[in-house]
């Protein structure tokens, strides 16, 4: 028996022996060893700076990253959100049939995503917003010293807004980020003036909390994007108050345009911007850095997005040089012969100066639609930097080896079939803007170095002139050092066609455009305002600016112009009879009715067998002013959200 | 009398040596005969002893006379001593338990009155002189070992009357005992001409046989097969239980599923073998294992791919040998060296395991030597040779590029001349395939027109597979040991740059009796796997998948140029290119497993405490190695296609995970009036894994070779990543059974379990379970149905077990950092980001399991019938949140412990077993089993929609798992539905219910939706809502309902024959691949079937139209597949020993030989999707034992 007893003894304490190695209180308390803990964090400066840093791939898109061809919701086609944007505009149109966003057959999705009815990235601005203050003992409770933070977060949130008061118009107004048992999760919407007034005082709290800020273009935000961002702001709510009369709150609209040409005005005052000018082709040139936006001399970029093609890549360039559109998602396609139409001739006059429709009377350095690209001549000379002209640049490119060379690679003209598996303008009108013709760079494919421009000082001349325009204090003065400024920047010869020079008194006749606005709008437009609103088209095209002034224009209309390409005429018709398939002439077969469809006056038709349009003219409807919210929100239980007039769920 | 005294002196010491090893117990190695006496008693005997030196004698008779009722033995010597002077010598404890004794006699001799004693009483008396020594009763025998008989004799088999080897042969009523040899011989002594022998080996029926002088030399014993499955003795948690006491669901394998068979790995052994045992196919990757899972539907999880929370089938806790380990671990082992599997299926048995057994435990015992077994050497080899089951028969490069045109003109469009121009090309390239035609060049690009059948360059018809194991078992008498050593080579399909696997293992198991009280098991386990396969770089995706879509890649491009062109002998975009142009992984994965399980008896045949203390060490290392590609693409220049293939680049990722384990438990059995059987197991776990990875990358190596980070072009590019965290665990467990007479049982298992994935208050809770079980077939009114009836037991069982969160600390908000893709000022970015939201309620998921069972055995034990019934409901289950959130919220919701889903199914199995005569015998099989599950409570989804934002599929309250909700085709449409054409845009005009722009050869669907039922006018999705589906309905279900196995083995003279038929009896399908329905490269078959302005009565649509999920063209399902067949011959014994070999067995083996089915035949039954084929093998076998 006691043998027994010893020996439970013995294991006993052998095995107490064991347990109570490993019995201590710390046993089953286990923490994150390679994550830190919520309980811990922004109680420094550098924690500070290292949360600020999510926010910067969130808001400032660029050319995307990797792949880049992620959508930016609702575009209609993936990539660059600058490159993509346009093809929901009456400036762009792709290969294929036409998309739902443009034909009124859109559904409101069921999730927010692809409408960008999304809150994560401003659940991160706001929780910063509601916890910096954390780090107050590690500057002695000095708050002054948190401004430039929360400035930076502000302005965030500002870019936030700005988007959502964009596409929604009523959103509901979050002040801090929520837990599950908020109950501002099922608040309704607050009503656009809440959310703009909401926004220009946040966005003026950035602008105050960044005072003293400066930096680079490719650094951190600084006072002076702060700045753009408010022009960018109040010109959009005071332009839209201004047109869109339904909502009866033009009286209120002036606020908003002051503090843009406020914003304007101080952003020119600091001198730390121009127009880059340099050589044959500046602005096409603009969009072509690497790296540094500010080598060669360039001042003109307050914010952009850089990439060094190691560690921060993108296949931007790539794709659009390829022009592929195999997989749909990137943007691949031409010019409409609408945004064609708009440039000015070399003289600084449209090319129809009188006459009415069917009868215009043309100006004489117009050359016409007849020869090959011919009315690209005597043009605007953006045009001819934005749009390729065969027999230049883009079209002596070899993208296989990289030179541009007419006796190496003879002429290669532009694919026109509308369902072409990749490769097609469609509309004969290749776009040379953000073309950089460097094969380095089309090698790249997600290492891509190309620099997005996101603000840059030709906007904020564009509007400052748009804001006084329209606040009816434009002087000649503002027009030179605004207007025309970019023109003669672009290429305008000012002593050998004066009336390139844009004069507040005397604006040029434009029987066309004239008529456009008179049977698409529902307001007039002075001239001046037409000619303002051309400059900007022509110098903002392809940067993520056409879809959002149709917006606040209230010019949704402008879409249902015919969408066109360029005129297949006979001599074309040579072209592209299937015999130039080397060089010195490279134009594969495009076949009338199989390749290209015509309309009466042999331009070629853009979405020609889309079932939803016929003769190749979107559709526009008024309720497309705003944006559906996604059909989940509206369905859950407690909620108040109310859908945007016309869309499926409204009331 | 010198003689006399020496005699005397022999004689005595003889009896002293006699005495001591009773008292002390040298040499009783038997638990079971522990010293009884205490040492004080044992020095008071000793004195005793000496003390009578030299005067022991022969007694004089003495009388006796007493009259004792109801006596303790006490009272009775002393009387003794009183009336004869004789002194007792005895230890208390013998005394024990002893019952009281009448002693009625008058006048009789001591020496009767003595032996009267010892009949009634476990006692014996020896008597010197004047004391008489009480003894326990046990060891007759060896008293009169002088006088001892032997008994020789021989086992066979009744069957066939083959030798049984290591059989126990015990004398009955003696301590005697043997086991026979390795020829069925055995022999032993007994103190009686004649007695009876109890025979028992695990394999057959024990069986007494008599024996008197004169058989006593020439025994032998035919034994009766123990084919009753009741009689197996199968592994629970924590010890071992006759199944026949069994109260629980529980299934036994055993070690010939394994051996020998036309398989890579345990999980491909067990398909259809186990009722409700669902093995899943990931892929046929020799890297890819197969998943298991006990009985349906378990819980809930979130997949990262779709962003949803689906309904899961999760696997049930492996634990082998004791040790909890996974389902990873249990493929990686070998299968040879398999002894047994159990498969706890319900809450029963499992409880004992708590938090991590809730859907079931699968237990592994691997193989062990035999105490007193003679040395054993085994090697078994097999050869396989594998083919894809399945492939694709894509259309070539003219028929892809013409039924594109095709669709193009039959959809209101026209071909264009380019595509025209291609078709020519291609048609160029077919009529004459040499490198020169496989492309044209337009402008400056190069149009590629070859016509590669990827999967006919890429995969090979035939890929082989060794297995070799050595093997060593054998025991002593205190000590066995089984020592393995194995390994499989297997080849994958790649026919380019062939992907290649390699196994290790070895195994050394021994156990050792140190001493009569403590015993001790050792395990030293070594898995090791090396993977080496191409790598295809970031951006490719899936080389299957590719294979058939991209086909101007992957269809027209040459995997190089050739030898006359441009640039020479190159590489292109073609998937099969970055297959084989070096991109490699090497993984290995190294699972090392060691354990000591000491176990000491405490009181003998009673208390048991055991330990098991482990220790697994795994690691991981994947080399992933992709060097710079020169590519020609659509130009005579070098390009690079992937930003990965621009440079040299390495990739390391180390990892290594270390388990430590304790368990320490002790069992007590204890019966009472040989009715009321007791037994408990108590104990006390822990566990604690600590995982720790580093990852690499070396960026631009200057060199392909040397994967050096200072070998690089700009060493500030190489990034490194660490993962580390600790799990920990702590338990406390208990088991308790009871049964009456092996008639009525009971048990109940308790685990109070503890994890640090939990808050401090919320971190221990309780499971139960119990089970109960009438064995009807003991009863006495059952007397009458013996003759057909052996057995039949109706069991019960209910129980909770728990199951936690996967992920590590679910409980704490964390902010991840990293680099963002962003540059300040030059310099890549580091940034935090917001930390998510947590519930402060989370606890354990609760799976509740109620089960039903009846186990009969029939007709003589030919006929096992097992039934199953079960309710599994687990609660708790973490998702997303108990309420719905907008989007507002901003971030996902915090998971809750708030869903609910339950599985209710059943499993029957039939085992029929006969022997015809010695030379032919069979078994046959047959199991069937069924689950379905439905959701009872998905939170978050409060609107009941049926897809989400995303249009993924989700759960909604009362949603079966697995239904599939589409349209309700209403055919082809053909030129004669349309009203013309418009002759604005050329389009068809449709008068139906609109969905869109339809022509010929699409399908319309009914119009069931829409305002209170009434038809709409549209085909859509409606709300996407249960209350509003649009015109959506369920057409089907995915689950595989009713799967059988048919099991069978034939065993006539030296051959057998072992086969296994799989199966699913009932199963929809939604193929949405481009596999199926074309698009890309399509297959033929469907090709061939599709409709064509000619062909307009065809089985299918126009052939790459758009499809929805609808109900006609769901594929039937369900199939029959001969999954193993096995055909053995054993070469006569007395041939081979001749050569010295004991068995020399060869098998030809088939694995997934043939299938009845509708599954169209470019799928494998189990695997249909366009991925890494599965395989079918015909193997070669040999066994060899020396």
């Amino acid at each position: 028996m006691k043998k027994n007893i010893f020996r439970l003894i013995l294991i006993g304490a052998a095995s107490s022996l064991l347990l109570t190695q490993s019995c201590n209180d710390k046993f089953l308390q286990l923490s994150p060893e390679t994550e830190l803990s919520k309980d811990n964090s922004l109680y420094t400066e550098t924690e500070l700076t290292l949360y600020l840093n999510n926010l910067y791939s969130r808001y400032i898109l660029g050319h995307g990253t990797g792949w880049a061809d992620a959508k930016v919701n609702p575009n209609v086609v993936g990539g660059s959100h600058l490159l993509a944007s346009d093809f929901m505009t009456d400036n762009m149109v792709r290969y294929g049939n036409i998309s739902n966003i443009l034909d009124n057959t859109f559904i409101p999705p069921n999730g927010g995503a692809s409408v960008d009815w999304t809150w994560e990235n401003l659940r991160s601005v706001n929780y910063f917003i509601q916890n910096y203050t954390n780090a107050l003992p590690a500057v002695n409770n000095d708050i002054t010293r948190l401004n430039k933070y929360i400035g930076e977060a502000y302005f965030f949130k500002s870019m936030d807004y700005y988007r959502k008061l964009m596409l929604f118009g009523d959103v509901p107004w979050l002040s801090s980020d929520f837990n599950i048992d908020s109950k501002e999760l099922f608040n309704p919407r607050d009503k656009r003036t809440v959310v703009a007034d909401s926004l220009m005082k946040t966005i003026d709290m950035a602008i105050a909390g960044l005072e003293g800020v400066t930096g680079r273009p490719d650094g951190r935000i600084n006072q002076d994007m702060a700045l753009f961002l408010k022009a960018r702001i109040g010109l959009f709510e005071g332009s839209f108050r201004t047109y869109h009369n339904e909502l009866s709150l033009q009286s209120t609209a002036k606020s908003f345009l002051e503090a843009s040409v406020d914003a304007c005005e101080k952003i020119i005052a600091t001198g730390r911007y121009q127009l880059y000018a340099t050589g044959d082709s500046p602005y096409w040139k603009l969009f072509t850095f690497k790296k540094d936006p500010n080598s060669d001399g360039n001042k003109e970029a307050i914010l952009a997005k850089v990439y060094d093609g190691t560690v921060v890549g993108h296949a931007t360039q790539r794709y659009w040089d390829q022009n592929n559109s195999l997989s749909g998602a990137r943007p691949a396609g031409g010019a409409t012969r609408g945004l064609i139409d708009e440039y000015l001739c070399i003289d600084g006059k449209p090319i129809y100066t009188a006459g009415s429709e069917g009868n215009y009377t043309a100006n004489p350095l117009f050359k016409g639609y007849d020869g090959l690209w011919s009315e690209l001549e005597n043009r605007d000379p953006r045009l001819k930097q934005t749009i390729n002209y065969p027999g230049e640049n883009r079209s002596l490119f070899n993208r296989t080896d990289g030179t541009t060379s007419l006796e190496k690679n003879g002429i290669t003209y532009p694919r026109l079939s509308y369902n072409v598996s990749g490769g097609s303008t469609v509309t004969g009108y290749l776009p040379i803007k953000h073309w950089m013709g460097d094969r380095t760079e089309n090698e790249a494919t997600t290492n891509g170095q190309q620099t997005a421009i996101e603000f840059r000082y030709g906007e904020v001349l564009l509007m400052l002139a748009e804001a006084k325009a329209i606040l009816g204090t434009l002087t000649q003065n503002d027009l030179d050092r605004t207007i025309n400024l970019l023109r003669q920047r672009a290429g305008f010869d000012f002593a050998k066609y004066p009336s390139s020079k844009l004069e507040l008194g005397n604006p040029p006749a434009d029987p066309r455009l004239d008529e456009i606005y008179a049977t698409k709008l529902d307001y007039a437009v002075s001239p001046i305002i037409r000619e303002i609103r051309r400059e900007r088209r022509i110098e903002m095209v392809l940067e993520d600016r056409r879809y959002e002034d149709l917006m606040r224009w209230k010019a949704g209309n402008l879409m249902t112009v015919p969408l066109r390409g360029m005129k297949f005429t006979a001599e074309k018709g040579k072209l592209y009879d299937g015999t130039h398939t080397a060089k010195p002439i490279i134009a594969l077969k495009e076949e009338v009715n199989k390749d290209i469809f015509l309309d009466n006056n042999g331009f070629i038709i853009a979405y020609p067998r889309s079932a939803t349009i016929t003769n190749g003219v979107a559709l526009w409807a008024d309720y497309r002013y705003y944006w559906p919210l996604p059909l989940y929100d509206l369905t859950l239980d407690g909620n108040q959200l109310v859908q945007n007039p016309g869309w499926l769920g409204a009331k | 009398m010198k003689n006399k005294k020496t005699n005397l002196i022999a004689e005595y010491m003889n009896y002293f040596i006699k005495c001591k090893d009773y008292l002390f117990g040298s040499r009783m190695s038997e638990p079971s005969f522990a010293p009884l006496i205490s040492k004080k008693v044992k020095a008071t005997l000793f004195l005793g002893l000496l003390f009578t030196y030299g005067v022991y004698g022969k007694t004089e008779a003495q009388q006796v006379t007493m009259r004792v009722n109801k006596g303790d033995l006490k009272t009775i010597f002393l009387e003794i001593k009183k009336q004869t002077g004789y002194h007792f010598f005895y230890d208390e404890s013998l005394f024990n338990d002893l019952r009281k004794v009448n002693v009625n006699v008058s006048n009789q001799k001591l020496e009767n009155v003595l032996k009267e004693l010892s009949d009634e009483l476990p006692l014996q008396f020896e008597m010197h002189k004047k004391h008489i020594i009480v003894l326990p009763s046990a060891p007759k025998n060896t008293v009169q070992a002088q006088q001892q008989y032997t008994i020789k004799g021989k086992l066979i088999a009744q069957k066939d009357g083959a030798p049984i080897v290591n059989a126990t042969i015990s004398l009955n009523g003696t301590n005697t005992g043997t086991s026979s040899d390795d020829k069925g011989n055995f022999s032993l002594k007994s103190a009686q001409p004649e007695g009876i022998l109890t025979i028992s080996h695990l394999s057959f029926k024990s069986q007494t046989v008599k024996f008197n002088s004169t058989t006593a030399s020439d025994l032998t014993v035919s034994l009766e097969q123990n084919d009753s499955a009741l009689e197996e003795v199968v592994v629970v948690g924590f010890g071992t239980q006759k199944k026949v006491n069994l109260t629980g669901a529980i299934s036994h394998v055993g070690k010939e599923a394994f051996e020998n068979r036309p398989v890579a790995n345990i999980g491909q052994a067990l398909q259809g073998l186990v009722p409700n045992l669902n093995i899943t196919f990931g892929n046929g990757s020799p890297n890819s294992t197969p998943g298991f899972n006990l009985r349906g539907g378990t819980s809930m999880s979130y997949n990262t791919d779709t962003k949803v929370f689906e309904s899961v089938n999760g696997d049930p806790l492996v634990i082998i040998d004791g040790i909890e380990s996974s389902t990873g671990a249990l493929n990686q082992l070998n299968p040879n060296d398999i002894m047994d599997m159990s498969f706890v299926k319900d809450a029963s048995a499992a409880a004992i395991y708590g938090t991590k057994a809730a859907y079931g435990v699968i237990l592994v015992r691997t193989k062990r030597g035999e105490f007193n077994q003679k040395g054993r050497i085994a090697y078994n080899f097999d050869s396989n040779f594998d083919t894809p089951s399945g492939l694709p028969d894509i259309l070539n490069a003219y028929e892809i590029q013409k039924s594109g045109m095709d669709r193009t003109l039959w959809t209101n469009g026209k071909p264009n001349t380019s595509d025209e121009k291609r078709l020519e090309m291609i048609q160029k390239y077919m009529d004459n395939p040499i490198p020169e035609n496989a492309w044209y060049q337009e402008g400056n690009t190069i149009n590629w027109v070859a016509n590669v059948n990827p999967f006919e360059e890429a995969v090979k018809k035939w890929t082989p597979m060794q297995k070799h194991t050595l093997n060593l078992s054998g025991g002593a008498e205190s000590i066995n040991y089984y020592i393995s050593g194995g390994l499989q080579n297997q080849s994958g399909m790649y026919k380019i740059n062939t992907d290649k696997l390699k196994r290790y293992n070895a195994l050394m198991n021994i156990n050792a009796k140190v001493n009569s009280w403590f015993s001790v098991f050792g395990k030293i386990g070594f898995d090791q796997t090396n993977f080496n396969s191409p790598y295809i770089v970031g951006g490719k995706g899936s080389i299957w998948s590719a294979m058939m879509t991209e086909t101007h890649k992957n269809i027209n491009m040459p995997i190089q140029t050739g030898p006359n062109d441009p640039l020479p002998n190159t590489y292109t975009d073609n998937i099969l290119a970055w297959l084989s142009y070096g991109a490699n992984n090497q993984s290995m994965d190294r699972r090392v497993s060691l354990l000591i399980s000491p176990e000491f008896t405490l009181i003998p045949n009673a208390l048991k405490l055991k330990a098991d203390l482990s220790y697994q060490p795994q690691s991981y290392s994947l080399n992933r190695y992709s060097p710079k590609l020169n590519q020609v693409v659509d130009s005579w220049q070098y390009t690079t296609q992937q930003a990965e293939a621009a440079e040299n680049r390495a990739y390391f990722d180390n990892n290594n995970t270390n388990k430590y384990l304790v368990n320490i438990y002790a069992d007590y059995k204890k019966t009472w009036a040989e009715k009321h059987n007791f037994s408990t197991v108590v104990g006390y776990n822990q566990e604690q894994t600590k995982f720790n990875q580093i990852t690499n990358t070396f960026r631009k190596l200057i060199s392909a070779d040397i994967q050096n980070p200072d070998a690089a072009e700009d060493p500030s590019l190489h990034t490194v990543s660490r993962n580390a965290y600790t799990l920990a665990g702590r338990a406390v467990f208990g088991r308790v059974n009871y049964n009456y007479a092996e008639k009525y049982f009971f048990e109940s298992n308790l685990r109070y379990d503890g994890s640090a994935k939990f808050t401090e208050k919320d971190r221990f809770v309780t499971f139960p379970s119990f089970s109960a079980g009438w064995r009807i077939s003991q009863e006495g009114f059952m007397e009458g149905t013996r003759s057909w009836l052996n057995e039949l037991k109706l069991r019960g069982s209910w129980g909770k077990l728990g199951n936690q969160p996967s992920s590590i600390y679910p409980y704490q908000a964390t902010m991840n950092t990293g680099k963002a893709p962003y540059l300040i000022n030059g310099e890549q970015i580091v940034y935090i980001n917001p930390p998510g939201l947590v519930s402060p309620y989370l606890t354990f998921e609760k799976a509740r399991t109620w089960n039903i069972g009846l186990d009969g055995t029939f007709l003589k034990n030919r006929l096992d019938v097992t039934f199953e019934y079960y309710n599994r409901k687990t609660t708790d289950i973490l998702t997303d949140g108990s309420a719905a959130f907008p989007s507002v919220l901003g971030t996902a919701a915090p998971l809750e412990n708030s869903g609910i889903l339950e599985t209710k199914g059943f499993e029957l199995s039939f085992l029929w077993k006969q022997t015809i005569n010695s030379e032919l015998r069979y078994r046959v099989g047959l199991n069937l089993s069924d689950y379905l599950t439905k959701v009872q409570h998905y939170a978050s989804n409060t609107t009941m929609m049926i897809v989400n934002q995303s249009n993924r599929e989700v759960m909604y309250d009362g949603k079966t798992v697995g239904e599939i909700w589409g349209y309700r085709t209403g055919g082809i449409l053909q030129e004669s539905d349309f009203a013309g054409k418009n002759p604005l845009n050329g389009n068809w005009i449709y008068n139906g219910a609109y969905q869109g722009t339809l022509f010929p050869g699409y399908i319309w669907y009914q119009d069931l939706g829409g305002p209170e039922g009434i038809p709409d006018g549209k085909i859509d999705a409606g709300l996407n809502t249960l209350a509003n589906p649009g015109d959506r309905v369920v057409i089907g279900n995915s689950t595989p309902r009713y799967r059988f196995g048919i099991t069978g083995n034939v065993q006539y003279k030296n051959f057998d024959l072992d086969f296994l038929f799989q199966g699913v009896l009932k199963r929809d399908v939604w193929a949405g691949l481009s596999s199926y329905w074309g698009g890309g490269a399509g297959s033929k078959w469907m090709y061939e079937r599709s409709w064509t302005p000619d062909r307009t009565d065809a089985e299918f649509p126009m052939y790459g139209s758009s499809v929805n999920v609808q109900d006609r063209y769901l594929i039937n399902g369900a199939y029959l597949r001969l999954k193993q067949a096995v055909l053995g011959y054993t070469l006569p014994k007395e041939l081979t020993k001749r050569f010295g070999v004991e068995r020399l067995r060869f098998t030809l083996a088939g694995y997934n030989i043939f299938e009845v089915t509708k599954i169209p035949t470019i799928f494998d039954v189990d695997q249909i999707s366009a991925d890494y084929p599965q395989k079918r093998s015909i193997a070669f076998g040999a066994q060899i034992v020396f």
